[in-house]
């Protein structure tokens, strides 16, 4: 090897494994070669300036910036905050069950619903006359003072064992079963998109 | 799992594990941005540069393909264009050791003679560094201190493993060259010192 072809490959001799067959040769020229030898060792000396800047970064330091950036995600995008505070866990197979739980009554509640609107149309409502006006004051022991429907009748004193009164509840459309069933159907809502939340 | 699974699992809301994916780089971006900053005693940056890298990668995800480039070669691109856009606001700030906060500090039992010369050596190649145009430093930075091979130096700078070869010897050459004068004193100081006695 020639002294200028050596001293053109001393940038990138430590690149080069060492048991490459041009380092061994370079390594051979520069034992042999005392002008070659000496402006090695300027490179040698040079590289070990260089790797002495070399610092170490700690664990601790590393860990800050993952803290720092994690805490700037959350506080920019705080949706994404997983509630690890859950009293619960639930596994994925679980969640898969509610899921189809749910999914299940909400169907059911839209098909009766559209039932309902669509297609019940069997019993046409009764006409009933508005009970109102002044009402004549039933008088015990006279049973043919209000025999029309509707009203009460005042058992004759000598037939026996009184039956009791029976107190119809009504409406008969109670508006409260409407108000619970909207209000499930908005749990069940909510419990879809917290179950879809939850990590998988 | 790998890197790729981990972006595809962040992309569809699993944040959570962009602290796992972090993890793995952290310690490597961190120490190149300081290198990187060191030259220019700005190493006290470090860590929000290395934090802002991470962000940017996170907000950026989404136009990371793997066909391109691998992930640490994207998170090495970013933290070199936030870093070089740091230095260009800093560009003439040539911050002394001691207005940054920095005053090197020799272990106790070396002797004062010494830690002046150590921080004097420091200070020199520091200099040396700094001095070289960018693309060698980034070069150097990334091939002696994160001992990175041509390839992947060649991917994060948009070279060709030619042009990281020219890169890298032209760095080390201009930093051999300005740091000669340094060599030449410790060779006289060492004869003076034998001719003394």
């Amino acid at each position: 090897m020639k002294c200028c072809e050596a001293q053109e490959s001393f940038g990138l001799m430590w690149d080069v494994p060492s048991e490459d067959p041009k380092r061994r040769m370079l390594e051979q020229h520069i034992a042999t070669c005392t002008e070659c030898s000496a402006e090695f060792e300027f490179w040698e000396e040079s590289q070990c300036l260089i790797h002495g800047l070399s610092v170490d970064v700690t664990e601790l330091q590393s860990e800050s910036v993952n803290r720092q950036v994690m805490d700037r995600i959350y506080s920019e995008s705080p949706w994404l905050i997983q509630d690890k505070s859950q009293p619960f866990a639930v596994s994925g197979a679980t969640r898969r069950k509610l899921s189809l739980w749910i999914t299940a009554c909400l169907m059911l509640f839209c098909i009766s619903f559209f039932y309902l609107v669509m297609m019940d149309r069997s019993d046409p409502p009764i006409d009933t006359a508005p009970m109102n006006g002044i009402l004549p004051t039933g008088v015990a022991g006279i049973p043919n003072v209000f025999p029309q429907d509707g009203n009460y009748i005042i058992p004759a004193l000598n037939s026996g064992i009184i039956e009791p009164l029976v107190v119809t509840m009504g409406p008969t459309h109670p508006i409260y079963w409407m108000v619970l069933s909207t209000l499930s159907v908005a749990l069940a809502l909510y419990s879809l998109r917290r179950l879809g939340r939850i990590r998988r | 799992m790998t890197d790729s699974q981990m972006v595809r699992e962040i992309k569809e809301g699993n944040v959570e594990l962009y602290s796992v994916l972090m993890r793995r780089y952290q310690r490597k971006i961190l120490a190149f941005v300081y290198h990187m900053l060191k030259s220019s005693n700005m190493e006290l940056q470090a860590e929000d540069l290395c934090s802002e890298t991470f962000y940017k990668a996170y907000r950026s995800l989404n136009t990371f393909r793997e066909v391109d480039a691998s992930f640490s070669t994207w998170l090495y691109t970013i933290a070199r264009n936030t870093v070089l856009s740091e230095l260009r606001k800093h560009r003439n700030g040539n911050i002394p050791l001691e207005e940054c906060g920095i005053v090197p500090v020799a272990p106790l039992e070396v002797a004062p003679e010494q830690t002046i010369l150590r921080n004097e050596k420091v200070n020199l190649v520091r200099i040396a560094i700094n001095n070289l145009p960018e693309k060698q430093r980034s070069a150097l930075i990334l091939r002696e201190y994160d001992q990175l091979d041509y390839q992947e130096i060649a991917n994060i700078l948009e070279q060709s493993v030619s042009s990281v070869k020219s890169l890298l010897f032209r760095a080390r050459s201009s930093v051999k060259t300005q740091l000669e004068p340094y060599y030449y004193d410790h060779i006289n100081d060492e004869y003076e010192g034998m001719t003394s006695r």
